[in-house]
């Protein structure tokens, strides 16, 4: 989840993804954002209206939303919604079924140890909740400005304080040779250490050339910064989660 | 900000004097390396001032929104 809008989540939420299914694990990338962007990093035409809420709206079988990227990553898009009245009514839906999410991911026929990566929007609230309330790890992604910074950290602590899931802060876009970047990442680094993902994102120019081209940066630029800084997240996120036997959000 | 700044001389890494009033002459490297980290954050805090209102401190000179 972002903790501002732009801080990269969808990004990281989709490397991830491919990061964890790079080192032989099960996992399903689900998008909870009415963007409709998840699906952008795992080749989908743009045209494709095809998604889970759309489904949903219109009566038929969610699980018939599902693709498989040429990587073989498992997504399953939120779909094109025509307008803000369909947004209303599937809002309306899942706010009387507030486990909606949590009973349809127990009823999928997938192996036990499948990692659910959401890309989980912070608004609305009724989204939000239905993937917060069933996520074993959030990763809460702040890009390296104060704004951001002040919101991700404020999350974090809120978490913590509500007793809810753990709720980590991944700084996305870290570039080393600006002073703000420098000073966010002391901050975190002392101020918040608990809460404060090891792993950097760093700010790399391929991300933005790989989404450009329909694929990750695993398939586009293998050799670069952030295939390295998202296998680390990976590996990271797997040690969190306890050898990766539970899911993730 | 001229309290701040003489707070945040106190703390300088590069004062030897304070060093050793901090550790003593026999101490460990973890304990330097976290202190160095509270001077970088400290340092970060005073930078910016919107970063400084956030963690309780206030620039009187700052500039004000109209």
């Amino acid at each position: 989840m972002g903790a501002v809008g732009g801080a990269g989540a969808t990004t990281v939420a989709a490397h991830l993804s491919a990061a964890l299914s790079l080192q032989q694990r099960e996992t399903l990338s689900f998008d909870w954002c009415c963007e409709n962007r998840l699906r952008l990093h795992f080749g989908m035409a743009v045209g494709e209206d095809a998604g889970w809420a759309v489904s949903l709206l219109q009566g038929g079988d969610w699980h018939a939303a599902a693709f498989r990227s040429s990587a073989g990553i498992d997504f399953i898009p939120f779909g094109q919604l025509n307008n803000d009245d369909q947004l209303d009514q599937l809002v309306s839906r899942l706010r009387e079924q507030p486990d909606w999410f949590g009973d349809q991911l127990s009823l999928l026929r997938v192996p036990s140890e499948t990692i659910a990566v959401c890309d989980c929007p912070r608004m609305p609230a009724v989204l939000r909740n239905q993937v917060l309330s069933v996520a074993d790890l959030v990763l809460t992604i702040a890009a390296p400005d104060i704004v951001s910074y002040a919101t991700a950290t404020r999350m974090a602590h809120g978490a913590a304080e509500a007793g809810a899931m753990q709720t980590m802060v991944v700084l996305n876009g870290f570039d080393s040779s600006r002073q703000i970047d420098r000073d966010i990442s002391v901050l975190l680094r002392t101020h918040h250490k608990s809460f404060f993902s090891p792993v950097v994102i760093h700010r790399d120019e391929s991300l933005r050339e790989a989404v450009a081209c329909k694929q990750t940066v695993f398939d586009f630029a293998p050799s670069s910064q952030a295939a390295y800084d998202f296998s680390a997240l990976a590996t990271w996120t797997l040690a969190r989660l306890g050898h990766g036997s539970e899911d993730a959000a | 900000m001229a309290k701040q700044v003489s707070t945040l001389m106190s703390f300088s890494g590069s004062d030897v004097k304070d060093l050793f009033s901090h550790f003593g002459l026999f101490s460990k490297k973890t304990e330097y390396r976290e202190l160095v980290r509270e001077d970088a954050a400290h340092n970060a805090v005073c930078r910016w001032p919107l970063l400084a209102e956030l963690q309780g401190l206030h620039f009187p000179d700052t500039g004000k929104a109209e």
